[in-house]
């Protein structure tokens, strides 16, 4: 794992070695550019004294003799042409000096540009890497824009699609759910009516089943009446009636509930028909209070009591319980 | 032979012609009658500002008398005929069935409330009505509807067309602001009649419910006004030195009794309004006041200390000696008639606390109707079958009914302030 540290570290390498290499690079070439140039410079000074050496040694070689004639005169003649010699020498050498300073002079003048030059072409060199890195940059950068703009189209473009489909979906969905609704209406209200039939059907069997009923229960009685003494009869109807008598007076008062307010003095006069089953077939009122409310509660409780009790004994029944009068008449 | 036949003959004839088995129903249940309010239909197509079945359902359970079904029990929610099943509403013990909807006319903008009511027993169709109106009528017509139906369930006229007025204190600093206030029965829609920074108290309806009298301070010392609660225009009908209190109507509307102290001592007057002259009903040392007309006109009960403490007490309206009517307890005042006449509605005192207490004016039978603690201003609605008293609550002045035949009770919506003194209209006729 490298530490953070050492990121810029081996960042700074490349460069760094590339400076020193530069820089070897630019010395090698000053030292190798000198050297190369070395060689032709003493030439020239060395063909001008060859030049001044062979007048020299012409001028040297004729007089050489005369010294040796001319004691006084040569000597002074040989100090003159040797000063003269020396002076040339010391000109020759000034102008060599001068020359070799201004080659000198040259050269490094010639090596400082070439080394600017160098140094200006490495510069734009490395700011036309870097131009051309960061166009590169540049260009990959709007690549991958472009790139993440598409991206993000195709995104948008994907959502809308699934959106639209998300709609269409739903609007399908509630299509089908309000079909189904109305089909459940339809069917309720089938189912309703198929009730309603099956009621009427059942009513009507109980209608049947009455009047078939009804004539057993006249058959039986006939056989009764044969079979009993009338005063025996009577004796024992009488006790019934009271009790089934008893038995609707209590359920009607629990099933009546009164309007409120004052009803003393109202009276209600109801009709029920009643089956050997004890269920109410109808009611109607023969005489009304006067007051619809307390009628209606009336009403309400003779059809609020599911099951009237009632004998058994189909003639006792039919002559006492068929239909029963219920007036309503609170103390 | 013969004979037999003719014996046959009469047996058979008296059987055909003999009177089905009669039961006379002396006696029943006097509980609340169950009505199921189904939530009406709404067939106008935009939201409604009311819901007409929830003012139907919350009428109907303040009166005592009827007690609607919780909605939440409901199995089916019919809005017609065709949309009963009768036989479910039986089951859940119901003995009225109300079923209704709202429609609406965009052109006109008046909306038709239809409802039907139904003997859920029986089958048969009791009510069956169309209603319209504008918008701001749509609680008027929820009224109506209770009315229709409270009256075909009970035999009763309903009364939650009717209004109430009352008074109302507001305390804002050291400042005390009363306001003299009329709203519908069920406390709602209130309207400002009277301002003032001074006391007003013991409001009256006149008998045709357009007038309201009442007593002011405003003017440092008590006056009695009557007012016009259309128009707002008021007249000050006495203003004697000392006590000018307890005003209330004759039920021909031409008098007021009114409780004056001009002549020394708090006594009863009456004053006929066509031509303010005034006839002075008690003669007394002690303390007569709070008159009350029976309905026919010819008593007046009334409160007074003769007896050592506070006692109701009865005299002819022409004048008269007195009879004490209470003798329990040693505090009764505020006496009220009751609709009928029948009946004398007060405040009594036992053990500590007030409470509104009826008199059977015919058998001497007392009764006490309510149960906190600070009952007082009883006044009866037009039916009879509602009382409405001011009573506290939290440290509040508020305003309670209590059902006469139930003796249910309901508190009106709170509002701002003390509420005190009501009054019951009688029958409005708009």
């Amino acid at each position: 794992m490298d530490s953070p540290g050492n990121q810029p570290k081996s960042g700074y390498i490349g460069p760094a070695l590339f400076s020193v290499i530069l820089h070897l690079g630019i010395a090698g070439l000053a030292f190798l550019g000198w050297s190369a140039h070395t060689p032709p410079t003493p030439v020239v000074p060395h063909m001008q004294a060859m030049v001044i050496d062979a007048e020299t040694l012409k001028q040297m070689t004729k007089p050489q003799p005369k010294p040796a004639v001319k004691k006084e005169e040569p000597k002074r003649e040989e100090e003159q042409q040797k000063k003269q010699q020396d002076q040339e020498k010391q000109r020759q050498e000034e102008l060599k000096r001068q020359e070799q300073a201004k080659q000198e002079a040259e050269r490094k003048a010639a090596a400082e540009k070439k080394r600017e030059q160098e140094a200006i072409a490495l510069k734009k060199k490395q700011e036309e890497e870097r131009k051309k890195k960061e166009e590169e940059k540049r260009q990959e950068d709007e690549k991958r824009k472009a790139e993440e703009k598409k991206k993000a189209e195709e995104k948008r473009k994907a959502e809308e699609e699934r959106k639209k489909k998300d709609a269409e979906r739903k609007k399908k969905e509630e299509e089908k759910r309000l079909a189904e609704q109305k089909q459940k209406e339809l069917e309720r209200q089938m189912k309703e009516a198929r009730e309603k039939k099956r009621q009427e059907e059942l009513k009507k069997a109980e209608e049947l089943k009455m009047a078939q009923e009804a004539a057993e229960y006249e058959r039986r009685l006939q056989e009764q009446l044969e079979a009993e003494s009338s005063a025996q009869r009577q004796q024992r109807e009488l006790t019934e009636v009271e009790k089934y008598k008893a038995l609707i007076y209590s359920s009607l008062v629990q099933a009546w509930l009164q309007p409120p307010g004052e009803i003393k003095g109202l009276k209600a006069e109801l009709q029920l028909q009643l089956l050997p089953t004890g269920e109410l077939l109808s009611v109607k009122v023969v005489k009304s209070s006067g007051n619809s409310a307390f009628d209606q509660s009336a009403i309400g409780a003779a059809n609020a009591v599911r099951k009237y009790s009632v004998p058994s004994d189909p003639g006792l029944f039919n002559r006492e319980f068929r239909n029963v009068t219920i007036i309503f008449s609170p103390k | 032979m013969k004979k037999h036949i003719f014996f046959t003959l009469v047996l058979l004839i008296s059987g055909l012609a003999r009177a089905d088995l009669v039961i006379e129903i002396d006696k029943g249940s006097r509980a609340a009658i169950p009505v199921a309010v189904v939530p009406f239909a709404n067939e106008s197509g935009q939201p409604l500002a009311e819901d007409i079945g929830q003012i139907v359902t919350e009428d109907l359970k303040r009166s005592g008398d009827i007690e609607p079904l919780d909605r939440t029990k409901m199995l089916s929610i019919p809005s017609k005929a065709e949309e009963i099943y009768f036989r479910d509403w039986g089951l859940l013990g119901q003995r009225y069935l109300l079923v209704g909807g709202v429609q609406y006319d965009a052109p006109s903008q008046v909306y038709k409330v239809r409802y039907e009511l139904y003997n859920v027993q029986s089958q048969q169709r009791v009510l069956g009505k169309v209603l319209s109106g504008k918008s701001e009528k749509l609680r008027d017509m929820g009224h109506a509807v209770a009315d229709a139906v409270y009256e075909a369930v009970t035999g009763i006229r309903g009364v939650f067309s009717t209004r109430i007025a009352y008074v109302t204190l507001e305390k804002s600093g050291t400042k005390n602001i009363y306001r003299l206030e009329v709203a519908d029965a069920d406390g709602r829609r209130s309207t400002e009649l009277l301002k003032r920074s001074m006391p007003i108290i013991s409001p009256a309806w006149s008998p045709d419910g357009k007038k309201l009298a009442y007593v002011s301070f405003e003017s440092q010392r008590p006056a009695i006004y009557v007012q016009d609660t259309i128009t707002g225009t008021r007249t000050q009908v006495t203003s004697f030195k000392g006590l000018n209190s307890a005003p209330t109507w004759s039920p021909d509307g031409t008098k007021l009794a009114v409780t004056l102290s001009k002549d020394g001592n708090a006594e009863l007057y009456v004053l006929d309004l066509r031509n303010n002259s005034l006839k002075r009903l008690t003669n007394h040392w002690a303390i007569d006041t709070e008159a009350s007309w029976s309905p026919d006109g010819r008593t007046i009960a009334f409160t007074s200390d003769r007896g050592g403490g506070p006692q109701i007490y009865l005299m002819d309206a022409s004048g008269g000696s007195p009879r004490r009517l209470t003798f329990e307890g040693r505090y009764n005042s505020r006496p009220r008639f009751s609709v009928d006449g029948k009946k004398v509605y007060y405040v009594h005192q036992r053990d500590g606390s007030f409470n509104v207490a009826s008199l059977d004016l015919e058998s001497g039978q007392d009764q006490i109707l309510t149960q906190t603690e600070m009952d007082e201003s009883p006044s009866v609605a037009p039916n009879g079958s509602m009382i409405i008293y001011a009573t506290q609550k939290n440290g509040k002045g508020v305003l309670a009914v209590v059902g006469v035949n139930s003796g249910s009770k309901y508190t009106l919506p709170a509002q701002f302030g003390d509420v005190r003194e009501p009054a019951w209209s009688p029958y409005i006729s708009r």
